[in-house]
């Protein structure tokens, strides 16, 4: 009997059982629906970001001849193709100058392109941005707003053209005679907004006449005589774009429009036209190289969830086939054999798999309004129109198919061998205490402690310049597979060991369950050890998903604490001037001004130092007024106090230096040190100055830098930075230099208007301003780093419905398989209460051990994925500031939510033992 | 004095609708049982037996008529009443003995007593007693899984008697067990009511219960169709006492 016999059993049993059917989907058609849903928002924004691009491209094809006198029939042979929608020739007749009859070269004259276009031009002149009806009447011309401006002619006038023939060493002139009919307006079309490949056409210094009037043109001007390849014929081509142009196929795309030019070419062939590749061709190359970017990203990103999804299946899978023993008992005794049972299951799951990924496809395009939030195009929604390619549907069913059979192998494989006299009965040992072999986990834990013990060293080797660096460089190509599956060994080999290894940690934890379960708290402890591999695999799920989630949420704060601190580093408080060569008492007018509560002057100079003289970015400042505007906090400090230091610093001779500087010059505080301030500037003359000073300055503090001067470096080769108070130098060490100034706005002003109007103010003083709160919105806005992270929060939205559901469904298969235990204990006098109580106090030791674990791991590979990043994001230990670890109350409400979604979960369960009538549970067999 | 009945029901009726279709378990049953009485219920299967116990034991709710039990009529009991009433007055013995799977048969027994919110000293030494009675003391640390029939069985009556209920309902308890179990089972029943006069209604396909049982009914389609009652006497010279 072939295993495809096996399918419409399969089939009738996927739909007998629908619940079952239901535990082992829906975690599959979770992480389906979130890769389909996120593709189809890629398709779909990506699809309206191309068609506004599409709108830009001028034509489709171009063809060109230099010898063709048969335009009409070429452009009907050329319109017969099939999916070309319209041809407009223009004939390019060469350079000629409206001017006066007899006219040599040698006279002002306006020069022109001269064209001849149909009588049906008007339908594409927009495109080439032709304002206003083109049509041109038989001999006469029509001139554009830009020639008869310059040439000063009006609709009705007279006008020579004279046309240049270079046939010999001289160019000779020809001369005709017309009558402006009209005068169309031309707007240039912009290069960068246009794909126009071939002939470039200047239609804004054009005259145009009819193409019915080339004869008359030709023999008028004596054309002939430059020869047989005097005329220069353009054909445009506008296609069925729908059929030919597929958003984000490329290849389809390209294969289609490659197709139509060899058409085209074929058609245009007898009159010696030649297309070239299509325009669209170019767009929809780098646009496709995009979308699959982004797909791959998603993709990637959506691991987490997938993980999830497949977990949850393998746990549903389970459920069904306990539920199943006896059913294939009797398939055995019936004559399956073991091959048989297996394929039937994989049956099964390959046509939920086809089910499951037409229904993600559904549900992924039912809600693609919430993915398009995490749209890297960030188009509104409202202006959408829903895309889904054949790539997002192959994608959604293979995946599907993919991560079923997956999920449903192993379950399937071991409910194949078990023999026929243990599947028959209803409560069976061997089911119960699946053998636990630690090997896997323990693999996975040491890949996680060997990952990150690696990538710490790599980082320590680094900063500390050691050889053993470029040792385990030679490890890379591994790091970048473990790295990211790092998090899901870890938070797997972790729980499903602690939870598997010894059935102590369940007694422990449903001791802390006893508020639920009061005296009853042993049975809670006996039945999830019962089928620990059950509980384990819940633990797992809740722990690798509230890992993922505080990883999201720490590196999402984190990120933020970080631009933040960035951009306190640049501006110092809330707004940054940078003004012209002033005199110094134009602080006291930005003092002056309305919404300003402070304001501190600086200066960029810079220095030498040290017997190899290097160069060093020299800030000098006004250190009470900085104290006062600024008021660095300790952390920028790593030696000195940050009020004395800067106090100190009002005191002549003293200085405070970056930790860049310190270290490549060895300075403590308290340390001397000599300099040479340099002065160089323009006078107002534009004569050059340079003006030297010589100092001797005691360092009194250390910072990483001080907040409001990062990026302000004169130079890039600044061997780091110093601190000064202008009382400390002289007034020829700054004079005529460029001042910034760091300002605090009063409690509410708007920053952004305080620095508007004092730019208005002072046009010629203040060069530009930069306020913190716009540029934190600007920072936080960029729409990659935004769809990013939105992206990131639905999957965490899409992980904690699949362990709500993961934990109902469990507790609820629990409650159903328990249905006659419940039902005897009921009748020896518990109440519906206590049982569910006792339900509740299994979710519970679940929730704990699994929250537990989820937290310590998340917070763990927060910290070191955060550590990583900081330190790849300011460069190999070169960085001023480092990424602060952020913790904060957003992840304390994502703990609690799951916490909530988990227990809510459980109550629904439990509502089936409210349910439960007696009579009828105690007539099904029991223990 | 005039003896109080224990249990007296009244036109009990009991429709099962399973579907569309209609089941009619029970058609207008009248019972009366009496105080520290044996009685047997008959029948072939189907018609009615369990169904009526579980009516008595507060398992189910009839469809109509009442169950007075001990001067209360527990057709009007709330849920919480009714949960009251099985942990404290009722004692089921089951035919597949119904036993929590991952407690061991001291833990089985000392369940209702938890449930019934008993001090840990109270449970112990009630457990011990009740253990010692149905001669299982040696295997208290067992899992159900790891005894055979009729020791699972003798922990379900040692779990029955655990709050001391006066009444005992037992639902085809030999029904699993081999005959010679079967007999120490009804000898264990007789005792019950004997040595402490607890009322028991046993459901039974087994004829050698009519040698316990003061009365035996039998039930056809949801009604009595016949009694057959044994002297009483011997069971009158037991003097009644507690378990413990």
């Amino acid at each position: 009997m072939s295993l495809l016999s096996f399918s419409k059993y399969a089939i009738q049993s996927i739909y007998r059982n629908k619940r079952r059917t239901f535990a082992a989907i829906i975690g599959v058609l979770l992480a389906v629906t979130l890769v389909a849903g996120e593709n189809v928002a890629i398709d779909t924004t990506t699809s309206s970001v191309f068609k506004q691009m599409m709108d830009t491209v001028t034509y489709d094809f171009v063809g060109t001849s230099s010898s063709n006198l048969e335009i009409e029939n070429a452009t009907r042979d050329l319109a017969n193709v099939p999916n070309v929608e319209i041809v407009e020739p223009i004939v390019e007749l060469g350079t000629v100058y409206i001017t006066e009859w007899g006219y040599n070269g040698t006279q002002n004259a306006t020069f022109a392109m001269l064209r001849a276009i149909s009588s049906d031009f008007g339908r594409v002149s927009a495109k080439f941005g032709i304002k206003s009806d083109p049509s041109v009447p038989r001999g006469q011309i029509v001139v554009t707003d830009e020639i008869a401006t310059h040439a000063e002619v009006s609709p009705g006038d007279q006008v020579t053209l004279a046309y240049e023939l270079i046939v010999g060493p001289l160019p000779e002139y020809r001369y005709l005679n017309f009558t402006v009919a009209k005068i169309v307006q031309v707007e240039p079309l912009e290069g960068g907004d246009i794909f126009l490949f071939g002939p470039y056409l200047w239609f804004d210094i054009s005259i145009l006449v009819n193409l019915e009037d080339l004869e008359l043109l030709i023999s008028g001007f004596g054309l002939e005589d430059l020869g047989p390849n005097f005329l220069y014929s353009s054909y445009y081509v506008w296609v069925d774009r729908d059929e030919l142009v597929k958003a984000g196929d490329p290849s389809k795309t390209d294969e289609l429009l490659e197709r139509m030019r060899r058409d085209l070419n074929d058609a245009g062939y007898q009159y010696g036209i030649l297309f070239e590749e299509s325009p669209i061709s170019f767009v929809v190359m780098g646009f496709g190289i995009y979308i699959l970017m982004y797909r791959a990203l998603f993709l990637a990103l959506a691991l987490p969830a997938i993980v999830l999804g497949v977990y949850l299946g393998i746990i549903g899978a389970e459920l069904g086939l306990s539920e199943r023993r006896r059913e294939i008992g009797i398939l055995k005794a019936r004559g399956a054999n073991r091959r048989q049972v297996f394929g039937l299951l994989l049956i099964e799951a390959f046509i939920l798999g086809i089910i499951v990924g037409i229904g993600g496809l559904i549900l992924g395009a039912l809600s693609s309004n919430l993915f398009s939030i995490a749209s890297p195009y960030g188009v509104a929604p409202s202006v959408l129109e829903l895309t889904i390619t054949e790539f997002t549907i192959v994608l959604a069913i293979v995946l599907a198919i993919a991560l079923l059979i997956f999920s449903a192998y192993r379950p399937a494989k071991r409910a194949s061998t078990i023999t026929v006299t243990e599947a028959l009965h209803k409560y069976s040992k061997e089911e119960a205490a699946v053998k636990y072999k630690p090997l896997r986990d323990i693999i996975f834990i040491a890949l996680a402690i060997f990952t990150y013990t690696i990538l710490i060293l790599l980082k320590y080797f680094t900063e500390q310049g050691s050889p053993l660096m470029f040792a385990l460089c030679l490890l890379t190509p591994l790091l970048m597979v473990l790295t990211p599956l790092s998090p899901f060994f870890l938070v797997i080999g972790v729980t499903s060991f602690l939870t598997r290894f010894s059935t102590k940690i369940y007694d422990w934890t449903s001791r802390a369950a006893k508020p639920f379960t009061k005296d009853l708290y042993e049975i809670v402890n006996r039945n999830i050890v019962r089928n620990p591999k059950r509980a384990s695999n819940v633990c797992v799920l809740i722990a690798m998903a509230l890992s993922f989630g505080i990883l999201v949420s720490s590196t999402g704060e984190s990120q933020s604490a970080y631009m933040e601190r960035s951009l306190e580093a640049q501006i110092g408080s809330d707004l940054k001037l940078w003004a012209s060569p002033v005199n110094r008492s134009f602080a006291s007018q930005i003092r002056d001004a309305e919404g300003v509560e402070g304001v501190a002057e600086s200066a960029a100079l810079s220095a030498i130092i040290g017997y190899e003289r290097f160069p060093v970015s020299l800030h000098a400042l006004n250190s009470s007024a900085y104290w006062q505007v600024a008021h660095p906090d300790s952390y920028y400090f790593k030696e000195g106090d940050p009020q004395s230091a800067i106090s100190r610093l009002g005191t002549y001779g003293n200085v405070i230096v970056s930790e860049k500087l310190a270290e490549t010059h060895y300075l403590r505080v308290n340390d001397d040190f000599s300099a040479e301030v340099t002065n160089a500037y323009h006078d107002p003359n534009g004569t050059w100055h340079s003006d030297t000073d010589d100092y001797r300055f005691t360092v009194v503090g250390i910072v990483k830098v001080l907040p409001g001067f990062m990026g302000a470096d004169i130079g890039m080769f600044s061997e780091g930075e110093m601190y000064v108070d202008f009382i400390s130098l002289n007034e020829t060490s700054f004079g005529n230099q460029s001042f910034s100034y760091i300002v605090n706005v009063r409690d509410g002003s708007d920053s952004v208007a305080v620095g508007e109007n004092l730019q208005n103010a002072n046009p010629d003083e203040i060069l530009e301003f930069a306020s913190f709160e716009e540029e934190l919105e600007k920072a936080k806005s960029d729409p990659f780093t935004g769809a990013l992270f939105n992206f990131l929060l639905v999957e965490v939205a899409f992980a904690l419905l699949i362990i709500g559901i993961g934990l109902g469904l469990i507790m609820f298969v629990a409650a159903t398989e328990r249905e006659g235990e419940f039902a005897s204990i009921m009748s020896r006098g518990a109440s519906s209460k206590q049982v569910a109580r006792l339900l509740l106090g299994e979710s519970v030791t679940i929730i704990i051990i699994g929250t537990v674990i989820g937290i310590v791991t998340g917070l763990l590979t927060g910290f070191i994925f955060n550590d990583l990043l900081s330190y790849a994001m300011v460069g190999l230990g070169q960085g001023v500031l480092d990424m602060p670890y952020v913790v904060s109350f957003q992840t304390l409400i994502l703990i609690v939510v799951t916490i909530v979604i988990l227990i809510v979960a459980s109550l629904l369960a439990t509502l089936k033992i409210r349910r439960m009538k007696l009579a009828q549970a105690l007539r099904k067999r029991g223990g | 004095m005039v003896e109080i009945p224990r249990i007296v029901t009244k036109d009990l009726i009991r429709v099962y609708r399973t579907g569309k279709s209609e089941v009619i378990a029970l058609r207008g049953l009248d019972l009366t049982i009496e105080d520290k009485e044996v009685v047997a219920i008959k029948g072939p299967s189907g018609c009615g037996k369990t169904t009526l116990l579980n009516l008595i034991g507060g398992l189910d709710r009839p469809t109509a008529g009442s169950i007075v039990v001990d001067r209360a009529n527990i057709v009007y009991f709330t849920d919480p009443e009714l949960v009251k009433y099985r942990r404290e007055r009722v004692g089921f013995v089951f035919q597949f003995f119904n036993l929590v799977p991952t407690l061991t048969a001291k833990e089985n027994v000392q369940l209702p007593m938890r449930l019934a919110g008993k001090t840990s000293e109270q449970r112990k030494k009630r457990t011990n007693d009740l253990l010692e009675l149905v001669k299982m003391h040696d295997r208290a640390s067992h899992k159900p899984d790891e005894l055979s029939g009729g020791e699972q069985q003798r922990i379900a009556i040692a779990v029955a008697l655990a709050n001391d209920p006066p009444l005992i309902l037992a639902d085809e308890p030999t029904g699993e067990l081999d005959t010679e179990t079967g007999k120490q089972m009804l000898d264990l029943f007789h005792s019950l009511n004997t040595q402490f006069g607890k009322t028991v209604i046993i459901v039974t396909h087994d004829e050698r219960i009519s040698a316990v049982a003061h009365r035996t009914l039998e039930i056809e389609d949801g009604a009595i169709v016949g009694m057959t009652r044994r002297e009483r006497g011997a069971l009158k010279a037991a003097k009644p006492k507690s378990v413990a």
